[in-house]
């Protein structure tokens, strides 16, 4: 959370939290003083990152010089997830009330061509008005295509995973790019003969394209175009893959709601890119994290589990995708 | 031949309104009430051949007013068609085991509409007539 060389000569409060978080912390411990416990939710924010912090402090006596036991607790991604799960209601509901009203725009459009049909009249306006309820169902029809297509977010398909190299996996979605990336110098590490990993190649190579892409894009008006690659053995049982670029970097704000949907730095696309790649990493119980990359650029780090060898058994299950 | 009564159930007025004129122009008597409690007490006044059911409703939701139908003694249980504006496989199979006779998404077409009302009154009169004849049956053996 704090930075060794911060927490080692850090004597007072005042050295590690901002002067807002400071007065919050210490309004905690006048209160935990009268009652023996006070917490609540706490945003810090610092150069690299916006935090989510669950802060409780206990007073270990209640006399007036006896310490405290400030615990922080980082619930970021818990935060992180229940924002995900609150867009997949929401995705779900929307498609829904949109689609209530396509109903009697739909049956109204066919019942006046019906209705025409037995009617006589001049054949211009017969053909004007068929015209018309041609267009109002054709209209309904993209509508509804549009919501199908929306609602694809809501109900993402369950991740397969199956036993996997992820060397060939990057190499297999970095061919996707094969001569569209001008311009760019490319510094692929893929590191040799690291443990196995469980996951969806499809899904996986989809994380990876969406991430070049959103480098390529960050960097289009760099002077220098850089985009490594990496993969390497990451913290104990997991093994992971760096993405990092020149380009414009991601500011700390962005950084908090770089994967809830519909955000978005461009004029254009979905917003649902990042979204994607979060819930994907999120069925295959791997982590992701943005930092800066010095002097300039983001960095993308990705954490998968590894899979534990002696028994060939998976070190953990792939969550279902609820509906 | 007497005409066909069908009872639509949605909360939304132009859905019931639209809905119900192109079943009258498909020779139905339709009625249509907005809610699971008012589609009881029709029914109690009333029996009719076929309903057309909302899932998603205010107060007593489609499925709960699906099972309620169930409990209506037979010639007088119509035959259910629940609708949906978000048609997962998971509630169409629920449906199907409450005991409703088909599934159909919106948004609906006259044509998706015409065919399963035609179906489902089909399947009333066969149940009526199986009934009537086992009835039949059971007295010519006694």
């Amino acid at each position: 959370m704090f930075p060794a060389a911060q927490v080692t000569t850090a004597t007072r409060l005042e050295d590690l939290f901002s002067r807002e978080d400071t007065a919050e912390i210490k309004y905690l411990m006048k209160r935990a003083r009268r009652t023996g416990l006070a917490s609540r939710e706490l945003e810090m924010r610092n150069e690299r990152q916006t935090l989510h912090l669950a802060v409780t402090v206990s007073a270990l006596e209640e006399k007036l010089t006896s310490g405290f036991v400030i615990v922080l607790e980082d619930t970021s991604e818990l935060l992180r997830a229940q924002k995900a799960a609150a867009w997949h209601e929401v995705a779900r509901r929307v498609a829904h009330e949109i689609k209530n009203p396509l109903t009697p725009i739909a049956l109204s459009a066919e019942r006046i061509s019906l209705q025409l049909g037995r009617l006589q009249l001049p054949s211009e306006n017969r053909r004007i008005l068929n015209e018309c309820a041609a267009t109002i169902s054709r209209s309904v029809e993209s509508v509804k295509t549009l919501v199908d297509e929306f609602s694809q977010f809501a109900r993402f398909p369950a991740a397969q995973p199956v036993r996997s190299d992820l060397n060939e996996v990057v190499e297999s979605a970095l061919a996707v790019f094969n001569g569209r990336l001008d311009g760019i110098e490319m510094q692929v590490h893929l590191t040799p003969g690291l443990p196995a990993v469980n996951i969806d190649k499809d899904q996986f190579q989809r994380v990876v394209v969406n991430l070049v892409d959103n480098a390529a894009e960050a960097m289009q008006d760099a002077l220098v175009k850089r985009l490594f690659i990496t993969t390497q053995p990451g913290a104990p049982e997991s093994v992971d893959l760096v993405i990092a670029d020149t380009g414009c970097g991601i500011s700390p704000d962005e950084k908090e709601k770089l994967f809830l949907p519909y955000f978005s730095t461009k004029g254009r696309g979905t917003g649902l890119g990042l979204a994607i790649v979060n819930h994907i990493l999120n069925d295959h119980g791997a982590q992701i994290r943005v930092e800066d990359n010095p002097p300039t650029g983001a960095r993308f780090t990705i954490e998968i589990p590894a899979l534990v060898d002696s028994d060939g058994e998976p070190a953990w299950k792939p969550v279902v995708a609820g509906v | 031949m007497k005409p066909v009564r069908i009872l639509i159930v949605d909360d939304e007025p132009d859905i019931r309104q639209s809905l119900s004129g192109v079943l009258e122009d498909e020779g139905y008597v339709a009625n249509a009430v907005e809610s699971g409690e008012a589609c009881l007490e029709d029914l109690a006044r009333q029996p009719c051949e076929l309903v057309l059911m909302d899932i998603w409703l205010p107060g007593m939701d489609g499925m709960e007013a699906l099972a309620r139908i169930q409990e209506i003694p037979f010639p007088d249980r119509p035959v259910v068609v629940m609708i949906s504006g978000h048609g997962n496989i998971e509630t169409a199979v629920k449906a199907t085991k409450l005991g409703a006779f088909d599934f159909l998404e919106k948004p609906l077409s006259i044509q998706k509409i015409s065919v399963v009302a035609k179906n489902a009154v089909e399947h009333r009169r066969l149940q009526i007539e199986n009934g009537r004849l086992q009835k039949a049956s059971i007295l010519a053996v006694t």
